[in-house]
């Protein structure tokens, strides 16, 4: 009896310790990845923070060493806006070189940038007010403002209590002094060609960067001369950074003609090409947003299963992907081809620049704000087009009619599609009959029933 | 006498595990309401993320239900789920144990979750069925069930319309989710 009760009891308690074990449900904490360099960056703010309340409540500026005493403000000099600590940011991390910068304000319409930057080298600390004010024509074109290559206009630098100290105006990259317009070596545009840095992830800015805006300190009038370091390990006023030795377009199209026709737009003329541009400035120098051309000849749609010509893909916040079937395509003109690439282009561009926000969709976007861009680009690539105007914009619309119909979350809402036709009619080109018009320039005249004259041939066909 | 009593226990334990149990599933599924409640009021007045249309007094036009995952493969990323395969990454801020759990969600759902009109402030809202909104044909989202993970902290949600693919994680900031980054959009032409 006894023996019985003794493994009913244990049965039962293992039971028990079986169910209740079952029943738990565990939730795992995730371990912040940030938190390393979130703790880092904290502790370079609190220093950069202390060492800058104290110079400025001691009315000091510059090396403390020299005591040089911040005086009334001159027209020149501004009175800085309070700073706002939470924006700090690890500029760059070279190799025993680190600093913050903090970003104070922007203009975005004329790209008037104003930044607190520091260095910190060996637990000292220098740090001033700079100024980024670049040319119109130039801010029209660089819309990063980290991007220095080939910089024009002018970088003020004042002290941290906002005393001008020196300011240096550039053109096409090069540092010209203020009064003879003649190149000077200090303050150009420094490229560490060869130094490998390390990618770090920071809180609101990452960066990945070989070459960076340095002026020396000790062209910089009101601060004593310090030791010009050949190595770069401090001296300088960093002001931002952009890798302009790496493309961050890559072309993985195999397909030569198609392979061809990528590359052409990638490398047109920035000023008359505003696809090109796009394509250019947006993904090509910023060193954040990456943009792979790949080719998918079996491309079809996901839901429909359509074969389809060309495929966008955002893959994250910083990578995009453009993926073409050449095989398709090849059935089309260059030019025709080459309004598709930059269709999808546009929806990458769109997917950076709008985000979430949809409406109206990229199609309509690209029909209302696009279609003369398009055109135009096609016309600085197509030079046969440029006398038939008409047969170019109505190629653009025979690009966008595929993406007209009802469901307007994604489609052209045919009404609106009519109502650009019209608009073009009433300004005097006469596109009643774009559809045959876009023939004119739409087929492959290399394949057998290829009828476009104006269309220039493609020779990589598909049987 | 002493086993009919250790029969006893054994029952009235095994009732109140499995009531735990099951009032745990409930306080998950819960949960789980009144998070997707709150996403629809942070992300529906001010930031349409979920692209939701709206009648003109503000009504939101819904489908009656949140897709599950296994429509999603069956109508959508046809070509072996490549679109939702979530692995490690410090740009989408996923660690393993989240991948093992979204991929295990995503490829074991079959469960259609009904959006109740009682979800929304004064009932705001019109539930349209798959048929109407094929004949409605501005209507044509489909909406796959939010995945929340870490605790509630993190959530993936996506949607899909023709070849379309839109999906998101947000994060959980002040009581409140915020749009946190795109995880992948996909348009087709």
């Amino acid at each position: 009896m006894i023996k019985q009760f003794k493994t009913i009891l244990f049965i039962g308690a293992l039971l028990l310790t079986f169910m209740s074990s079952c029943k738990k449900e565990i939730v795992m904490e995730a371990p912040n990845e940030s938190q390393t360099v979130s703790n880092e960056l904290k502790t370079l703010v609190t220093k950069v923070r202390a060492w800058r309340d104290s110079l400025v409540s001691n009315k000091t500026i510059g090396s403390s060493e020299n005591n040089i005493k911040s005086l009334s403000l001159s027209q020149n000099d501004i009175v800085p806006p309070v700073i706002d600590w939470d924006k700090a940011f690890k500029n760059f991390d070279t190799i025993g070189k680190k600093g913050i910068s903090v970003p104070l304000s922007y203009d975005p319409i004329s790209g008037n940038y104003l930044q607190f930057v520091t260095s910190l080298v060996k637990n000292k600390i220098t740090g001033f007010i700079v100024r980024t004010l670049p040319d119109s024509a130039y801010h029209k074109i660089h819309r990063n403002r980290y991007d220095f290559s080939n910089f024009s206009g002018t970088i003020i630098v004042y002290d941290i209590t906002g005393k001008y100290l020196n300011q240096v105006n550039f053109k096409k990259g090069d540092a010209i002094k203020a009064n003879n317009n003649s190149t000077n070596k200090w303050g150009q545009i420094k490229i560490f060609e060869e130094e490998v840095l390390p990618e770090v992830v920071v809180i609101g800015h990452r960066k990945r960067s070989t070459s960076y805006l340095l002026i020396f300190l000790n062209n910089i009038k009101g601060v004593p001369n310090q030791e010009f370091d050949p190595n770069f390990d401090g001296g300088g006023v960093p002001v931002g950074g952009i890798d302009d030795g790496l493309l961050e377009i890559i072309n993985e199209i195999t397909d030569p003609c198609l392979k061809y026709l990528v590359n052409n737009l990638q490398n047109s003329d920035k000023l008359n090409n505003a696809i090109g541009a796009i394509m250019q400035s947006v993904f090509g120098k910023s060193a954040k947003l990456n943009l792979t051309f790949k080719q998918d000849n079996n491309l079809i749609g996901k839901k429909t299963l359509r074969a389809a010509y060309g495929e966008s893909q955002q893959l994250s916040d910083i990578n995009f992907e453009i993926r073409l079937n050449a095989k398709k395509l090849s059935e089309f003109s260059q030019e025709r081809q080459t309004l598709t690439i930059m269709h999808e282009i546009l929806h990458n561009y769109f997917f950076n620049a709008y985000g979430i926000i949809n409406e109206p969709n990229g199609h309509t976007r690209m029909l209302n704000d696009y279609i003369e861009e398009m055109a135009s680009s096609l016309e600085n690539l197509f030079p046969n087009l440029k006398d038939h105007h008409d047969v170019t914009i109505a190629l653009c619309f025979d690009n966008l009619w595929s993406s007209a119909g009802p469901e307007k979350e994604f489609e052209i809402d045919p009404f609106e599609f009519n109502n650009a036709i019209s608009k073009y009619n009433s300004l005097g080109v006469n596109l009643n009959n774009w559809k045959s018009l876009a023939m004119d320039a739409k087929w492959n005249n290399s394949l057998k029933d290829g009828d476009s004259p104006l269309g220039t041939a493609s020779d990589c066909i598909y049987k | 006498m002493i086993e009919y009593i250790f029969k006893l226990i054994i029952t009235f334990t095994l009732i109140v595990i499995s009531c735990n149990s099951f009032a745990q599933k409930i306080k998950k599924e819960k949960r789980e309401i009144q998070e997707i409640k709150l996403i629809f009021k942070d992300f529906t007045n001010n930031n349409n993320i979920l692209q939701i249309n709206k009648e003109l007094d503000g009504t939101l036009i819904l489908p009656t239900h949140f897709k599950n995952y296994k429509n999603y493969f069956k109508e959508f990323d046809k070509n072996g789920g490549a679109l939702l395969n979530f692995t490690p990454s410090k740009i989408h801020k996923l660690i393993k144990s989240d991948c093992v759990y979204l991929n295990y969600v995503t490829l074991n759902d079959s469960n259609l979750l009904f959006i109740e009109k009682s979800w929304f402030p004064n009932n705001k809202v019109k539930t349209l069925t798959d048929s109407a909104r094929k004949l409605y044909k501005h209507y044509s989202q489909d909406f796959m069930k939010p995945i929340f993970f870490r605790n509630y902290k993190r959530c993936f949600i996506a949607f899909y319309y023709s070849d379309n693919l839109y999906s998101y994680f947000l994060k959980k900031k002040n009581k409140h989710w915020v749009y946190d980054r795109v995880y992948k959009i996909v348009a087709v032409d």
